[in-house]
């Protein structure tokens, strides 16, 4: 457990100034976006004003009503998408990194004694633990804009809507089901051990083979799904909420396989 | 401690801003329903009526609501989500007859059909909700098997074991037929074949000892429609339905339970209203009789739910933002049988109702 907690510290440590300035800009950028967002429409509205010569609320009708809070916060789907690049990035460079960098720090790591799978579950919580911070400050900037957005604009001038306003993606992210975060979560788990188990391939066999077993991998993901699909609409075998099951099923199974397939990697495979 | 100063730090960000959403989730109040009683006959016949309501914002909660006060919620998420399809309404056997790539489906007050035509055989299956019963049966007949891309099959009408079908073909021709599977018998046999104009739709409405009545909508080249009027083909000739003309635009008369007249509920009267009304067409006098209860409150009419079973009327509309007026009206005598409100304590708005389903 000590080392576990050894080697995460040591993993947040070293991308620590890189994840703060993430999550500074994001929280700056998407402030700015809302200011930007309102100040915008305040002022397309005074422009409808003087050139039209139309009262204010002839130019909020011109302009398809009040600013909503989805509105002022259209910018923020792209920094989410940003976000969840950044991180996909990051759990490749969390490995590579280890390989390329001046000390190759992989010996190091490699030589410790112990069971190697710590080193997986130490890079896997990290990430994790980014992706956790990412969401939780995500929620905190929304509830910043919101108070923003309510003291920038005149009130007459803002639309009601839910706290979150309208934007498919945040709305995807934040449902208020405790579930549902965890479920955003187990996917995020499920996209970085896919993303581990490539560069584990990658760094265990030769070039050509590599490709090969990474091709095989995805192959076992995508081709049962496909055939499971063709099956049930075929033969009507399954009912939905059984067939929903059944692909619950091969998922964990399937996760199961990848994340056996990392350890065995790292245990047998890798080389420095 | 100083060791793990970053760990602590960027694990601190994560549980701290994550616990602030989740301490916000469970803060969230959803809607607390009780249900009031204003008028009420009979208090036993109140535990069959299950009331759906669903709120539509942040939060997904479905509330399962009888009128003798017994409520359950259940709060969706992305993993019930995946399980509550169309499909979870029936049985594993029914639903996959129904999702057969050739089958044609209906439905009809709270009975869901199947209908699949082959060469020389027609399965027919039906499932009620109400009494959750389920019915096969293999008829033979000499139709041609339609095209599932180009035909359309639907119940129109079901009296006992006589199940009334209208067929369409939208081949190079429009036609359309009225099919009576007599289910006790096993046979299929052809009430009426029409070829249809182009431009003519045709929807059958009711079969009863008067004859088959149908509406017909006749639109122009742009596609608008031109004109719309019930029809009664009594077998010897058929005749406009002139008293029906006036509300054959909005389509809405289908059969009363008592086969001799036609009846339309949730017409669009006024925003708001206190007045339940329904209109009836008597085959007998040919005429149109409005009918009318008055309620305890003024009700919305925008987002109100009315359905008909066993010659009553279930009538549920929001009498303010969060409130809902449910009514039992008893249309034979034009009375009102129950009145209650399912008040929501939390006043939480943007509830919707889904259905509302009686258990006979």
């Amino acid at each position: 457990m000590k080392k576990f907690f050894m080697l995460s510290n040591e993993e947040i440590k070293r991308s620590f100034k890189l994840y703060l300035s993430i999550l500074t800009m994001l929280v700056i950028v998407e402030l700015t976006s809302v200011v930007y967002q309102v100040l915008h429409y305040q002022s397309k509205l005074e422009d409808l004003m003087k050139k039209e010569r139309l009262t204010e609320m002839e130019a909020v009708d011109q302009l398809n009503g009040p600013l909503t809070f989805g509105d002022a916060t259209n910018y923020f789907k792209y920094m989410i998408a940003i976000g969840i690049m950044f991180t996909i990035l990051y759990a490749f460079q969390i490995w590579y990194r280890d390989w390329y960098g001046e000390s190759k720090y992989i010996y190091r790591l490699l030589m410790l004694p112990g069971k190697r799978i710590t080193i997986l579950l130490s890079k896997l919580t990290t990430v994790l633990v980014f992706v956790c911070g990412f969401m939780g400050i995500q929620w905190i900037t929304i509830l910043l804009s919101r108070r923003l957005y309510e003291w920038l604009l005149p009130e007459h001038l803002q639309a009601a809507s839910k706290i979150i306003g309208e934007s498919a993606a945040l709305n995807m992210l934040y449902t208020f089901n405790v579930i549902d975060t965890f479920v955003i979560l187990a996917l995020a788990l499920f996209v970085i051990t896919m993303v581990f188990l490539f560069v584990l391939t990658e760094r265990s066999y030769q070039k050509g083979k590599a490709l090969l077993t990474i091709a095989k991998d995805v192959a076992l993901l995508v081709v049962p799904f496909i055939a499971l699909r063709y099956l049930f609409d075929l033969t009507s075998m399954l009912i939905p909420n059984q067939q929903v099951f059944v692909y619950l099923s091969f998922i964990l199974i399937y996760f199961a396989y990848i994340s056996w397939k990392c350890v065995r990697l790292l245990n047998h495979k890798v080389s420095i | 401690m100083r060791r793990y100063k970053e760990m602590i730090i960027v694990g601190g960000i994560a549980g701290v801003t994550l616990l602030s959403y989740f301490g916000y989730a469970v803060s969230i109040k959803g809607s607390d329903y009780e249900v009031e009683s204003i008028r009420k006959e009979n208090a036993e016949a109140l535990k069959k009526v299950n009331i759906e309501i669903e709120n539509g914002d942040i939060k997904p909660t479905q509330y399962n609501i009888q009128l003798d006060g017994q409520i359950h919620s259940e709060s969706q998420n992305y993993i019930t989500g995946l399980f509550n399809s169309y499909a979870a309404d029936f049985p594993a056997d029914f639903y996959r007859f129904l999702s057969k790539e050739d089958v044609f489906t209906s439905e009809m007050g709270s009975r869901t059909y199947g209908i699949e035509v082959k060469a020389s055989q027609l399965n027919y299956h039906s499932y009620d909700k109400s009494t959750q019963k389920q019915f096969k049966k293999t008829l033979s007949h000499r139709l041609t098997v339609p095209d599932r891309e180009m035909a359309d099959i639907r119940v129109f009408h079901q009296d006992g074991m006589n199940v009334y079908v209208q067929r369409d073909d939208h081949g190079t021709k429009e036609k359309s037929m009225v099919l009576l599977l007599n289910l006790a018998k096993g046979k299929v046999e052809t009430l009426q074949s029409e070829q249809l104009k182009t431009n003519q739709e045709r929807h059958y409405v009711a079969v009863n000892d008067y004859g088959i009545v149908y509406r017909d909508i006749v639109y122009d080249a742009e596609g608008v429609e031109k004109d719309s009027a019930y029809y009664l083909d009594n077998g010897k000739g058929v005749k406009r339905i002139k008293a029906l003309d006036t509300y054959a635009s909005e389509g809405n008369f289908n059969a009363a339970e008592d086969d001799q007249s036609l009846i339309a509920y949730g017409t669009f009267d006024s925003e708001k209203s206190k007045s339940i009304k329904w209109n009836t067409y008597d085959f007998k006098t040919n005429q149109v009789k409005e009918h009318k209860v008055e309620g305890s409150h003024t009700y919305r009419f925008n987002g109100s739910y009315t359905m008909i079973a066993k010659d009553k009327l279930y009538h549920i509309a929001n009498i303010n933002d969060s409130d809902f007026q449910v009514t039992v009206v008893d249309t034979k005598n034009e009375s009102i049988s129950y009145q209650g409100i399912i008040k929501d304590k939390n006043a939480r708005k943007n509830r919707l109702v889904q259905e509302i389903t009686v258990i006979p």
